[in-house]
């Protein structure tokens, strides 16, 4: 679902505009960006969390030119869902 | 970097303020937000955040796996799972504090040096051994006479005398038994008279000596079966040599004379398994290098028995003979074969290069004579050319020159098959030993 569906579908449950949703949905994007670069971990109850990792440095080697490179250490986002979510997705039938 | 927990509440509360809203609507809002996102994904669609991130499930496939309190084969069932991708922005704004750092690419410049430097080091030190080797030995069978000698300690003498002969047996090729077996048969009876007879420090080391160069003719001839006079002198010297010996060892000494004995046949062991055909392959290489045809007949004539141990060159010789043998049933191209046969037996001499080639990661033989011959069947000639440079055929080592050598055209016809079976002889050849 793109961005402009869920802002319309939030708008027909708020019963509000949708310029207003999408004001609305801004700011919390906005928030929840400066929270989690701030190295703050946002949980939202029964969904998951979104937080920072931090990935070390390592040595990678190309395979074909055997060249070694030092891959620095970075911040990473991570999700981790929780576990009710995934109970709930249990339920999901597989198809495909 | 602060590392607090934020919750839901807390989002709503910054909300509010920021935009200056009821404290509820954006408590609402949040919660309606959350359970849409939730809501879409459990209907298998992806939820994409304008600026943020998008959230979507993934499949994880069923899979085998083992209870790790029974042991028991268990498999885990299939299942959704949320994933979150952040958008390129979101991305750089978490990793600023890293954003600076970027990957470094290690030279590998002063690490090639070193493995070229240890990979010469090492022949010094393989050429040095044998010498060694050769002293050693000659301790060992000085001791194990002296063991013998002090009555007290016979029995075990006799097991390592034993241990030795088994060993050395290992070692021979099974040509080589008869000698062996002459050589078993001089020990027995060198042993015997040892223990009748006494022997003095001087006769020892005549012994000594003559021990070490037949160890060194065994091993730089390799393996020539040494002529039975030469026994026949050794035991006709060894009796009188013997005469005057037990006394002067004392028991305490034997206990220094074993250790040693043992550490001089580890050596000797572990130099007969590893590094000895290192050691031979070099000393041929330099061999061909200097004289390549003086040499070349002599050693079929010495010792045409020993299959296993005959310098690569007599035995390009003998297989080439052996092909003569089956060439001589057909008699129509009889003429041309003979030439071929002829160009074969040659021993071939790398004089004219046509080009040289530096060795990169990833090199193989065979393409590099792909490339100069058109077929990569050739790669033994380039190897016969550099053969000094190599330790084995299939190690080559980045980093050296290969000087490709200008072939007889009539020698490397890609056309002919003779030419090809001859060159799958060679590669057979190489990659046995």
């Amino acid at each position: 679902m793109r961005h402009k569906d869920l802002v319309h579908s939030l708008a027909v449950k708020m019963n509000s505009s949708e310029k207003e949703i999408e004001t609305l949905l801004q700011s919390v994007l906005g928030i929840m960006k400066t929270e989690i670069s701030a190295g703050n971990t946002i949980g939202f109850q029964g969904f998951g969390a979104i937080e920072i990792k931090r990935k070390e440095e390592r040595l990678s080697v190309h395979p074909v030119t055997k060249a070694r490179t030092l891959i620095p250490p970075k911040l990473v986002v991570n999700f981790k869902q929780s576990s009710t979510l995934k109970v709930k997705l249990k339920e999901i039938p597989h198809h495909e | 970097m602060s590392k607090e927990k934020l919750h839901v509440a807390d989002i709503a509360e910054q909300l509010a303020e920021s935009l200056s809203l009821n404290k509820r609507i954006a408590d609402d809002f949040m919660k309606v937000l959350i359970a849409t996102i939730e809501e879409i994904l459990l209907a298998n669609d992806t939820v994409k955040l304008k600026g943020f991130g998008t959230f979507k499930l993934q499949w994880n496939e069923p899979r085998k796996s083992v209870d790790v309190n029974t042991g028991e084969e268990i498999v885990i069932e299939g299942y959704y799972k949320v994933v979150f991708t952040p958008e390129a922005e979101l991305k750089d704004l978490v990793n600023e504090p890293y954003a600076h750092l970027e990957p470094v690419l290690l030279s590998e410049e002063g690490e090639k040096t070193v493995t070229v430097n240890a990979d010469a080091y090492d022949f010094s030190e393989q050429t040095a051994v044998p010498l060694k080797l050769f002293n050693e030995q000659a301790n060992e069978i000085k001791d194990i006479l002296s063991e013998i000698n002090s009555l007290s300690k016979k029995d075990e003498a006799v097991e390592m005398d034993k241990k030795d002969e088994m060993d050395k047996k290992d070692e021979m090729d099974k040509k080589d038994e008869m000698d062996k077996k002459d050589e078993i048969d001089k020990k027995d009876e060198i042993d015997k008279k040892a223990k009748m007879d006494e022997i003095d420090e001087k006769v020892e080391k005549n012994e000594k000596d003559e021990m070490s160069k037949k160890n060194e003719k065994e091993l730089n001839l390799k393996r020539i079966p040494i002529p039975s006079e030469n026994f026949q002198k050794t035991i006709s010297k060894s009796p009188p040599e013997r005469k005057s010996r037990n006394k002067n060892k004392k028991n305490t000494l034997d206990y220094f004379f074993i250790g040693a004995m043992l550490g001089g046949l580890l050596i000797y062991i572990l130099i007969d398994f590893n590094v000895f055909s290192d050691i031979a392959r070099h000393i041929k290489s330099l061999r061909m290098r200097s004289e390549p045809v003086a040499e070349y007949y002599q050693p079929v004539e010495i010792e045409p028995v020993f299959v296993d141990t005959i310098p690569l060159d007599t035995l390009s010789v003998q297989v080439a003979d052996s092909s003569v043998l089956n060439e001589t049933a057909i008699e129509d191209n009889n003429a041309t074969v003979d030439e071929l046969q002829i160009l074969f037996d040659k021993p071939r001499v790398y004089k004219e290069f046509i080009a040289t080639e530096e060795v990169i990661p990833g090199s193989r033989l065979t393409r590099i004579s792909e490339r100069y011959y058109g077929v990569k069947e050739f790669w033994v000639y380039i190897y016969e050319a550099n053969k000094d440079k190599f330790v084995t055929p299939d190690q080559i080592i980045t980093g050296t020159t290969l000087k490709i050598p200008k072939l007889n055209p009539v020698l490397a016809d890609k056309n002919n098959p003779r030419c090809m079976e001859y060159a799958l002889q060679l590669h057979d050849l190489y990659l046995k030993k």
